[in-house]
């Protein structure tokens, strides 16, 4: 299934149910076809305080909604997702090339779980899949993907000082992440629950300005300036990882890093594109 | 502006308008001419213009090659755009100048607007809008406009939603007069 888009099964999911009320439901869907269905599905989840949870579905959901794929309609408090037109004619597509058995897996997945109200699912979800993360790693290389995906949602920004800083913190953590070498789990977990965190600040701010991308250029960002803040307080003087971005002392060339030179990967490659 | 990237110290400095401001900013000083600016101008650059040009710098093989590495990332791009808008602070507590808290009357504003609005249709202006995207200026550039014919100042500018409409700017009264800074000769 190699040449599938990671992004199937959010459209899968949504042309099957029609519509999807709540990002918690979708990433349930999602996460119980891969380790219930079995199906091959690109998305990794890491726990969260409502289950296991992956930002990819969350960033790659902003994207489709971006390129019409999908409608993103805020519905009381709760995201209302639909698929288009445009993007049902993708999913016929896509069915082609998805071995039969996934899609039967899937389906049987969206059948049962459909059912369960928010509560019911959460509690499956936990009694019968959550085991202790021990490896931070794949945490790590979790987060590092989030920051990635972060990134390219703000790199389509106008450039100004908001959104700059956004980019500058996003990319401070991840070379802070690619620097560390902590041995201490405690500490270890510390830090990446905190960019973990952070990350989720961010997201929001995309979804708070996704529809009028102009009013980003005007937010008042002083609690995630502060939230930043502590960041590099950590991994400066708890961690001794990475200076501070305002660090007099520190030179330009501990911040730089062209490591990640790929350019934005699209959604969708040849035979699938519309 | 000089930072240490990956082949030691290097000065980065983008326009080569920059020696000619730091050279008519002198000229004017020895003068005793008045330099003024608006707080509306000074908020922004805070908020938008430090960061739009250090981004475009950012994006040129100068930038790259100076610092020694295939793109610049953005932790860094951040890092210079906080330090250039220290020196603009520091800017501000010099002497010489002056930010003025300027509130222009809507009217007047009005009238600015709708002067870039009576161009559309016009050969300029169609050249500006496919530039540019819009026939309208910023707020803060209309209210430079605005202090400019309230105060018989010269707007020095290189802004071409200023710049390129200046005969009609001055004919019409919408500003006393502008000078383009690239066309300053010493």
């Amino acid at each position: 299934m190699s040449k599938i888009p990671r992004c199937w099964p959010i459209l899968y999911a949504l042309y099957k149910m029609n519509r999807i009320r709540g990002h918690f439901y979708l990433q349930k869907y999602i996460y119980l076809a891969k380790v219930e269905g079995e199906i091959p599905i690109e998305y990794d989840f890491a726990k969260n305080d409502y289950g296991p949870y992956c930002l990819g579905i969350k960033t790659d959901a902003f994207r489709l909604n971006q390129e019409g794929y999908i409608d993103l309609i805020d519905d009381c408090d709760a995201w209302l997702f639909k698929i288009t037109p445009k993007g049902e004619k993708v999913v016929q597509k896509m069915m082609e090339l998805i071995p039969e058995s996934n899609l039967t897996c899937f389906d049987n997945i969206l059948d049962k779980f459909s059912k369960y109200t928010l509560t019911a699912l959460k509690n499956y979800v936990y009694s019968n899949h959550i085991k202790e993360d021990t490896e931070n790693n794949d945490l790590k290389k979790q987060i590092l993907i989030d920051i990635k995906d972060l990134l390219s949602l703000f790199k389509e920004r106008e450039p100004n000082h908001n959104s700059m800083f956004i980019r500058g913190s996003l990319d401070y953590c991840s070379i802070a992440l690619k620097k560390e070498n902590l041995t201490d789990p405690v500490q270890k977990d510390m830090l990446l629950s905190y960019i973990s965190s952070y990350n989720n600040n961010i997201l929001k701010l995309n979804e708070l300005t996704m529809n009028e991308p102009n009013t980003l250029a005007h937010l008042n960002l002083e609690e995630v300036k502060e939230k930043f803040d502590y960041i590099q307080e950590t991994c400066s003087k708890e961690l001794d990882i990475l200076p501070r971005l305002d660090d007099e002392s520190a030179d330009l060339e501990l911040f730089l890093d062209d490591e990640d030179d790929d350019p934005l990967t699209p959604l969708f490659t040849s035979p699938i594109r519309c | 502006m000089t930072e240490k990237g990956r082949k030691g110290h290097v000065t980065l400095k983008y326009m080569e308008l920059t020696d000619k401001i730091h050279i008519l900013t002198r000229d004017l000083l020895t003068k005793k001419i008045d330099i003024n600016t608006l707080t509306l101008i000074m908020d922004e650059i805070r908020r938008k213009s430090v960061a739009k040009i250090v981004n475009e710098y950012c994006e040129t093989p100068d930038a790259r090659i100076k610092l020694g590495v295939r793109r610049v990332n953005d932790a860094a791009i951040y890092r210079m755009i906080t330090n250039v808008e220290k020196k603009i602070t520091n800017l501000e507590s010099k002497g010489w100048f002056n930010i003025i808290d300027y509130d222009p009357d809507e009217y007047d504003i009005k009238n600015v607007e709708n002067f870039y609005k009576s161009q559309i249709g016009t050969a300029k202006m169609t050249q500006h809008i496919a530039k540019k995207g819009n026939a309208v200026p910023s707020h803060a550039d209309m209210s430079l406009l605005c202090y400019s014919c309230d105060n018989s100042a010269h707007v020095v500018t290189n802004d071409s939603d200023i710049t390129t409409f200046t005969p009609e700017l001055k004919s019409e009264g919408i500003c006393f007069d502008v000078i383009k800074i690239s066309d300053v000769r010493f």
